[in-house]
């Protein structure tokens, strides 16, 4: 059994050596995107994360870490800014999301998230940078709302307003409708 | 030739190692606090998230666990200091619908028995250590179902129409 | 000669605005949706003189003579010249412009996250992901990625070209960093072969441009599926509705003018049969009068008998 087991081993070591390229590596892409349509000050951020790897051999000890949304104008909603898997498959891919609040208006620079794994046993780690969004815009919640909003109360208020001068005109006329009503109902 | 037979032999060792160095979690207790999207403006596509504290009596280290949604397995990241784990994915909203969403985690060794079950095609008797259910209630326009101009619009109408009819009755 | 003046005003003032539509700012023909072609960069200032020419043809031709009306049909057929002597020029110019390579340093590596298989469909948007890898010792500067698809037998000719992203990113020795970028074919392209080149440029410590082709294959896109569009599907049920309610109108129409001559009579009667008001104690002269001799009937009547009436008073 045991001879058996280290010939496997050694016939898959020898076919997957042999076989493959000199330099069989993990090679990881990292994609970080912002999900939202509207970045709003005081609302959700969307912040998602994906990582690909694209070589030949698992990525072991990857490590995301996000240090560019600081904690001054981020607040965190939800999820851990920096994380680790144990290893990445050659041609599987991984996710992460996080949800930050944004705590003021104005641009802010996305830039990239930095993720470091070991691109096969001997090597050194390997840092990699993600996809950075750019400038985005997070606009006051003043002007979000006064386009998204369901606007209840305001609408509320309007048709507070407007049974005024519905209904009393509808009042009178209805008084004077059943006055003279009856007086046909006579006749007839 | 041969310093790649060596290597290739000593990196299977050493995975194998890993997965064998990697204690179980026994007694898991889970603390989880669970996310996933509201509104369809503030996201492009609905996101899920739990987070979990996972507390085990024996403190293994290194312990990966691993989330099984809808039958299939995906490796959960933890934070860097090793307290929380984080499961999240990514569904386009139409997809997303409304309803539980029940997430099993097994550490390593029930993995690669679920693996190991999968393979052959039996059901797996393996027990999760832990199993959170994310109530979503799929992602929508904030406010009420219909929107409020519309209410408005229709109320205006319906005043309009009655008025009307009214008048021509008086004036026949 | 008031006559032709008119005449010539009327035609001016239709052609004036058509040759303004159609010229459009010296571009013949071009989709709106695609990028000005990067070699014709000489073009655009040429098209923008050219424009500015045909509006001052176009203001002279409004107040002086037929003859000017000539000229006009020839404007957008000066730009059509100077575009094609543009390129010309720049074609003879392309040999002296050194073609860039990528630069041996640097490794690229593309992945289209939302086609894994490279099974596009024209007209759906196509997402990838462009890892870089330095290799060298010394920093580079990423500045822009874009994608262009080509004819399949000459790579040289543009089919379509997307606009470049900029991105201008350090990269340090040793360093990998991921770019995205995405792109929609046109829908009309589907079923056919194109060479997709997805192309990233950067710059070197030394300033020398580096230019790396990281995709640069030929495709056959897919048809795409006319899935249940929901946008025609409504169009039909509006139009189906107006019809309906068209209809429903003329029939209401008709139904109202069948109504309104019964209804006249009753008005008119109205007047001759007070059930309540007695009037038989009035003599018989009196009564058939009011029938006969209304003022509203015979005018004239009433006209002549009261003339010679008149002198009285």
């Amino acid at each position: 059994m045991w001879k058996f087991t280290s010939l496997l081993v050694a016939f898959i070591s020898l076919y997957g050596c042999c076989t493959a390229d000199t330099s069989e590596s993990a090679h990881l892409l990292v994609s970080k995107r912002v999900l939202n349509e509207y970045v709003v000050e005081g609302r959700d951020l969307t912040v998602s994360y994906a990582i690909y790897n694209v070589g030949s051999s698992p990525a072991t000890s990857v490590s995301l870490v996000e240090e560019t949304f600081n904690s001054d104008d981020f607040e965190i909603v939800s999820g851990q800014l920096s994380v680790r898997w144990q290893s990445i498959a050659p041609g599987a891919n991984v996710s992460h999301n996080i949800i930050l609040k944004p705590l003021r208006s104005g641009v802010f620079n996305i830039t990239a998230a930095m993720v470091t794994y070991q691109p096969s046993e001997d090597a050194e780690q390997q840092v990699v940078y993600s996809t950075a969004f750019g400038e985005t815009y997070v606009m006051d919640s003043k002007t979000f709302n006064r386009k998204h909003a369901p606007h209840v109360l305001d609408w509320g208020i309007f048709g507070l307003m407007t049974i005024p001068t519905i209904f009393l005109p509808y009042a009178i006329w209805y008084s004077t409708h059943s006055k003279y009503d009856g007086s046909k109902a006579k006749k007839l | 030739m041969s310093w790649h037979f060596i290597v290739g032999v000593l990196s299977l060792f050493l995975s194998f190692s890993v997965l064998i160095s990697a204690e179980p979690c026994i007694d898991a207790q889970a603390t989880s606090k669970v996310y996933s999207t509201a509104n369809v403006l503030l996201a492009t596509e609905s996101v899920f998230l739990v987070e979990s504290a996972v507390k085990c009596s024996n403190n293994p280290k290194n312990l990966f666990l691993y989330a099984e949604i809808d039958g299939n397995l995906y490796p959960v990241p933890k934070s860097a200091d090793n307290s929380v784990h984080q499961f999240s994915w990514v569904k386009p909203h139409k997809k997303a619908k409304s309803g539980a969403y029940v997430i099993n985690y097994y550490d390593e060794e029930g993995y690669a028995a679920l693996r190991k079950a999968q393979r052959s095609e039996e059901k797996s008797e393996q027990k999760p250590l832990f199993t959170v259910t994310l109530n979503h209630k799929a992602a929508g326009r904030e406010g009420l179902w219909v929107q409020t101009e519309f209410i408005a619009v229709t109320a205006a109408l319906l005043v309009w129409w009655f008025a009307t009819v009214t008048k021509n009755k008086m004036q026949e | 000669m008031f006559s032709i003046l008119k005449r010539l005003l009327f035609l001016l003032l239709l052609v004036f605005p058509a040759v303004i539509f159609i010229t459009n700012e010296g571009l013949l023909g071009v989709a709106a949706e695609e990028d000005e072609i990067i070699d014709d960069d000489g073009v655009e200032d040429l098209d923008a003189e050219g424009d500015a020419d045909i509006s001052d043809e176009d203001e002279d031709g409004k107040v002086e003579s037929e003859d000017e009306l000539g000229e006009e049909p020839d404007g957008p057929q000066s730009t059509d010249a100077d575009t094609a002597g543009e390129q010309d020029v720049t074609e003879e110019e392309e040999p002296e412009i050194p073609t860039l390579t990528a630069s041996p340093d640097a490794e690229t590596t593309i992945l289209f996250t939302s086609h894994p298989e490279q099974e596009i469909a024209a007209g759906s948007i196509v997402d990838c992901l462009v890892g870089f890898t330095n290799n060298g010792k010394a920093d580079f500067v990423i500045e822009a990625l874009d994608a262009s698809l080509r004819y399949p037998q000459d790579y040289s000719y543009f089919i379509q070209n997307f606009t470049a992203r900029s991105l201008n990113r350090l990269v340090k020795p040793g360093e990998q960093a991921t770019f995205d970028y995405a792109f929609k074919p046109h829908e009309n392209l589907g079923g056919r072969p194109f060479g997709i080149v997805v192309a990233l440029y950067y710059k070197d410590a030394e300033g020398k441009d580096w230019l790396d082709s990281v995709f640069n294959e030929t495709v056959t896109f897919k048809e795409q599926d006319e899935g249940f569009d929901g946008e025609t599907f409504f169009l039909y049920v509006f139009v189906a509705a107006m019809a309906i309610l068209i209809i429903m109108g003329a029939q209401y129409i008709l139904s109202s003018i069948g109504k309104k001559k019964p209804g006249k009579p009753y008005v008119e009667m109205g007047t001759q049969q007070k059930s309540d008001v007695d009037i038989d104690w009035l003599p018989k002269e009196t009564t058939t009068e009011f029938g006969k001799n209304s003022p509203r009937r015979s005018p004239r009547n009433r006209r002549q008998k009261r003339n010679p009436g008149a002198g009285e008073d």
